[in-house]
């Protein structure tokens, strides 16, 4: 009977919390907070909240059209892999402290996974068989390149820091470390790589002043330009959900440790679900908080770089604020 | 359900792609002001797409030269069903003051059926609001059209 | 960037300079041209502005009535450069750009701008009077450039198969000398009483029409060949020739 149980547990966890349907709610609304805010910082009325909702479901009801060279499964399975991935991502990483499935070096398989969205529009892109899209995929393969490295370094950071010389890559267990001895952020080393980690989300999720790849005014959106109908609207959509994963995961690294005090103590099947509910939100907040920092600000006052400007922001500016985090980590500081 | 919330979408997320079949570059420079702070068409979800496949709006300015006519119907092509095409101006409608060119081969009504046309040399921003917002009812009532 | 960011964090609390345009309806400025309005009331139909539309959006259809003419007309909003030119060359005034911008529509006939002319167009020729100072502004404002005047020979002429009769120049003169006459009376008519057969008639006239039998006392007159000239009731001695309507 327990057997039964946990495979709904488990089926709960994957597709209604923290999984799919989360992800996915938290995305959208993330994102529709992103544009109303870079429209009032522009000081426009800007649209609803729930706009990339709107776009999402109009392009859900749109003809979905195969170019002639385009492969077909490889071109209509892409984004859906990709959204695939964003939310296993979404069920290892802790929200509010609570992490759906965790194991033993999640990180890393984050760190693969955190690829898999970028490769799938790589390779949608390049099934497209549009010479813009080619270009688009090239762009996309550099900044992938030019961000994977700070990235690395500052998970090799986080791990030195929590795990000592054995190094931690365990989220679960980076989280009860910051219960122990306060949030990472908290730690001076760490600051540089806090940093660096907020100047690697726009890259990963692929906003301005970092389009390059899908920089719609001059290559039509890149790898996205053949697309059409539902799988456009997927890809719109990872792009959303990308936002809310990166997010969470910066808060998982950074500011963990930070829901200690919240224990009401109203349980349902023994789920303490009243605690869940409230890190839930406390959770999507500091997402928006981040989303805000990171992302609509840096959106509001940049214009985009060219690909060998962010290769080299991100292999000199980036990669030295997480080396020197991960040297003072590492002498002991 | 899902099918009454796609209907209900389409009117609220309409993108608009903008080909220039030779215009002045008047009708153009409005349709851009349509975005700005002023006027901000993005308060009912317009945007500036990229790439017509993206497109449920398009928005044609200028007199249909020749050499723009084949770029036009191959464009119209590529824009997934539903689709709503929008004249801006007089020129796409009559060819205006170029009619009879031997350059110029207007209307567009000749190559597809324009829904809305907005009138005006050019149209204030307004007015192509108003044009605009018109096309995404229109939108909608296509969109529940392929519905049934 | 720092300046930018400045700027971006305090609009941030600012409220937006959108206009809420659809809910609340804005008003073109002054002098904008915008829906063109007709008014078939003042128009004369003298076709100024058919001829100075530069794209060709005016359109004119003749009705026929029993009292002169209907003149339909058509200005095609979809065609129009609001230009104004119509406008500022019509002397009656018939036509105004309204500042009416809402210019949109799923149907291309609710573009178009129209409206109903009646003309009476009058029966007589135009002609000059002795007040003329040969100023040439008849001649400048014919639309259809039908009168030939010459400032240092001192005439005046009209070309009677161009001129459509719309009475621009009628109201254009300063010296209010030019007019349509009456129509002429279409022949000339003998008080067979006071004719006493002289054949002066006969003789004056230019085209010979009239033939005069003095033994049998006929005047026949040919009416197809006598141009109303009036020679012969000037020359008749015992003023037995006059017009009369036909």
């Amino acid at each position: 009977m327990t057997g039964f149980f946990d495979i709904i547990e488990n089926i709960i966890k994957a597709l209604v919390f923290p999984g799919l349907l989360f992800a996915t709610i938290g995305g959208l609304i993330l994102a529709g907070f992103d544009r109303k805010v870079i429209a009032r910082m522009q000081r426009r009325v800007g649209p609803p909240i729930l706009q990339p909702t709107y776009d999402f479901f109009k392009l859900a009801g749109k003809e979905t059209i195969v170019p002639h060279a385009a492969n077909k499964p490889v071109y209509l399975a892409a984004p859906f892999v990709g959204y695939v991935s964003l939310i296993v991502m979404m069920t290892l990483i802790p929200i509010g402290g609570y992490s759906a499935f965790s194991g033993k070096a999640d990180l890393i398989v984050i760190l693969y996974l955190l690829t898999i969205p970028a490769v799938a529009l790589i390779v949608g892109g390049s099934a497209s068989g549009s010479p813009y899209a080619g270009i688009g995929v090239s762009r996309e393969m550099v900044t992938m390149m030019a961000y994977e490295l700070p990235l690395i370094i500052v998970f090799l950071a986080v791990a030195r820091l929590v795990g000592g010389s054995s190094l931690e890559f365990s989220l679960q267990y980076i989280n009860a470390w910051q219960v122990a001895n306060g949030p990472v952020i908290s730690h001076l080393a760490m600051i540089p790589a806090a940093l660096a980690m907020l100047l690697v989300i726009p890259a990963e999720v692929g906003t301005q002043p970092f389009d390059v790849a899908e920089a719609e005014t001059e290559i039509c959106e890149g790898p996205l330009v053949e697309y059409s109908g539902l799988p456009l609207g997927m890809f719109k959509l990872n792009t959303a959900v990308k936002m809310f994963v990166m997010t969470s995961l910066f808060s998982a690294l950074f500011l963990g440790g930070i829901y200690n005090g919240i224990h009401t103590g109203v349980t349902l099947w023994g789920i303490h679900f009243l605690d869940i509910i409230i890190r839930a939100i406390i959770h999507f907040a500091i997402s928006l908080v981040v989303t805000l920092i990171c992302m609509t600000t840096v959106h509001a006052v940049t214009a985009r770089l060219k690909i060998e400007h962010l290769f080299k922001f991100y292999w000199t500016v980036v990669t030295g604020l997480a080396l020197i985090s991960l040297i003072l980590v590492w002498i002991g500081l | 359900m899902f099918k009454k919330m796609v209907a209900a979408s389409a009117a609220k997320s309409p993108w608009i792609y903008h080909i220039n079949t030779g215009s002045c570059n008047g009708c153009d420079i409005e349709l851009v002001a349509v975005l700005t702070p002023r006027y901000d068409a993005e308060r009912f979800g317009f945007k500036l797409a990229g790439s017509p496949r993206h497109a449920d709006i398009v928005v044609v300015s200028g007199p249909v030269t020749s050499q723009s006519k084949e770029r036009l119907i191959r464009t119209l092509e590529q824009v997934p069903e539903p689709k709503v095409v929008v004249t801006l101006g007089s020129c796409p409608k009559s060819g205006n003051v170029f009619k009879g060119s031997y350059s110029v081969e207007c209307p567009v009504d000749k190559y597809t059926h324009v829904d809305v046309s907005i009138a005006g040399c050019t149209p204030k921003p307004e007015a192509v609001i108003e044009g605009l917002y018109k096309a995404a009812q229109i939108l909608k009532e296509k969109r529940e059209a392929m519905n049934k | 960037m720092i300046p930018f960011l400045k700027v971006a964090l305090s609009n941030l609390f600012k409220k937006p300079s959108t206009r809420n345009f659809p809910a609340h309806n804005v008003e073109a400025k002054p002098a904008y041209r915008g829906r063109i309005s007709f008014d078939g009331e003042k128009c004369r139909n003298c076709g100024m502005c058919v001829k100075v539309c530069s794209p060709a959006a005016i359109t004119r259809t003749e009705i026929d009535t029993p009292e002169g003419k209907d003149i339909k007309f058509e200005f095609d909003l979809t065609s129009c450069t609001f230009c104004g030119m119509c406008q500022d060359f019509c002397d009656e005034k018939a036509i105004t750009l309204t500042d009416d911008y809402h210019m949109v529509a799923t149907d291309a006939k609710d573009l178009i701008s129209s409206g109903v002319a009646h003309i009476t167009v009058p029966k007589g020729k135009l002609v000059c009077g002795d007040d003329c100072v040969y100023c040439t502004l008849c001649a400048k404002k014919c639309p259809e450039g039908a009168i030939t005047v010459d400032r240092a020979a001192k005439t005046w002429s009209v070309d009677h198969d161009k001129c459509t009769k719309c009475g621009t120049c009628v109201s254009a003169c300063p010296k209010k000398t030019l007019s349509f006459e009456d129509p002429k009376p279409q022949v000339v008519a003998l008080d067979s009483e006071k004719c006493v057969y002289c054949t002066l008639c006969a003789k004056k006239c230019p085209e010979g029409a009239i033939t005069v039998d003095r033994a049998a006392k006929t005047w026949e007159i040919d009416t197809g060949a006598c141009i109303l000239c009036g020679k012969c009731i000037d020359n008749c001695p015992k003023k037995a020739l006059s017009f009369k309507d036909a």
